[in-house]
């Protein structure tokens, strides 16, 4: 169980997997990454609400 | 809209040196290039992004950047909860972060604690006993061969071939050696033969997603590694990592990862983003 989980570009698991899946719709893997992280911050304003928005 | 975000980590670079430190030490921190990656992700996503050690500066540092959010991933330096001092000291500024809170990040560091909590709520996780000392008398109830690591360590730390051991004797050398090295509690589980895999969540409550299971490709690396996820191939060779992804696996069996992927994360209090690592044992 891992909750900071390693965000290295093109090297950690979670990144790897996140690129795995963009692969298959064409995604490169550096569009991938920014979205990753890109995400991780969106569910964050999500579950934040008017705390950061 | 774009937002003000300080990126909050641990750089490997800064972290403290001191006497005895083992060479594995601070394998788990930051390396320039993630958080270079992170601010220019953050950037193409429209938002300004700064750097900022995680430490006590943070208390003078953060007023002055007004931060709309953290993206943290701070692990820490010191202590038995070390991954959750950053977030409490942005609990105390009252500075919104990204990711798990500090009762998460205080239990899921300790493993013996988040075994405790998994089979409290029937989650599979293998028999084990935590030693404080080499010679502290064995359960019976369990059986070798057994596998040893640091309570409270990442990336792979403590973690070799030589994790596994066959008898009481290969037993006790580890746990002296471990117990030396690390200086925390070690933690002593049944060892689960087979492979390794790892899912990685994102979201929360309805709105969790997992991302495609990926497996350690054993078969590509040498005997030495004995099929365990080593500290050697998560840092010497994490250049030339081998894997699969997705992992070769039936649909059914990536159900019951994602169910025990979102029940782990569930239970353990996490949010936004994490990752469950699971051995699958040979038969199954």
């Amino acid at each position: 169980m891992n909750p900071l989980p390693g965000l290295y570009p093109g090297l950690s698991d979670l990144v790897l997997e996140a690129a795995a899946e963009d692969a298959a719709r064409g995604v490169t893997p550096a569009a991938s990454y920014d979205a990753l992280i890109n995400e991780i911050v969106a569910v964050a304003v999500r579950r934040l609400g008017p705390r950061v928005i | 809209m774009g937002l003000n975000i300080a990126v909050l980590a641990n750089l490997k670079r800064n972290a403290p040196k001191y006497e005895g430190m083992s060479d594995d030490a601070w394998d788990d921190l930051d390396s320039d290039t993630t958080i270079d990656a992170i601010c220019s992700a953050l950037a193409a996503g429209g938002h300004t992004a700064t750097f900022l050690e995680g430490n006590l500066s943070l208390i003078e540092e953060l007023p002055k950047l007004k931060p709309d959010l953290c993206f943290n991933i701070c692990e820490g330096h010191w202590g038995d909860s070390r991954e959750s001092h950053v977030p409490a000291l942005l609990e105390m500024l009252r500075i919104p972060y990204t990711g798990s809170g500090v009762l998460a990040l205080a239990l899921t560091l300790d493993k013996p604690m988040t075994k405790r909590v998994l089979a409290h709520h029937r989650l599979p996780t293998p028999e084990f006993q935590v030693f404080d000392a080499a010679d502290e008398p064995l359960d019976p109830a369990l059986r070798f061969p057994m596998f040893v690591k640091p309570s409270r360590e990442g990336t792979g730390m403590g973690v070799s071939a030589q994790s596994i051991a066959r008898d009481e004797a290969e037993l006790r050398g580890q746990l002296r050696a471990q117990l030396a090295r690390y200086r925390q509690p070690i933690l002593v589980e049944r060892f689960i033969r087979g492979r390794e895999l790892t899912v990685g969540i994102l979201g929360n409550g309805e709105g969790i997603r997992f991302l495609s299971p990926l497996e350690v490709n054993f078969a590509a690396y040498p005997d030495s590694e004995a099929d365990v996820y080593t500290n050697r191939m998560k840092t010497e060779w994490a250049h030339e990592f081998k894997y699969l992804c997705p992992a070769p696996l039936q649909p059914a069996q990536v159900a019951e990862l994602n169910r025990l992927t979102a029940a782990v994360f569930r239970v353990t209090g996490c949010r936004d983003v994490a990752r469950v690592d699971f051995r699958l044992e040979s038969s199954k």
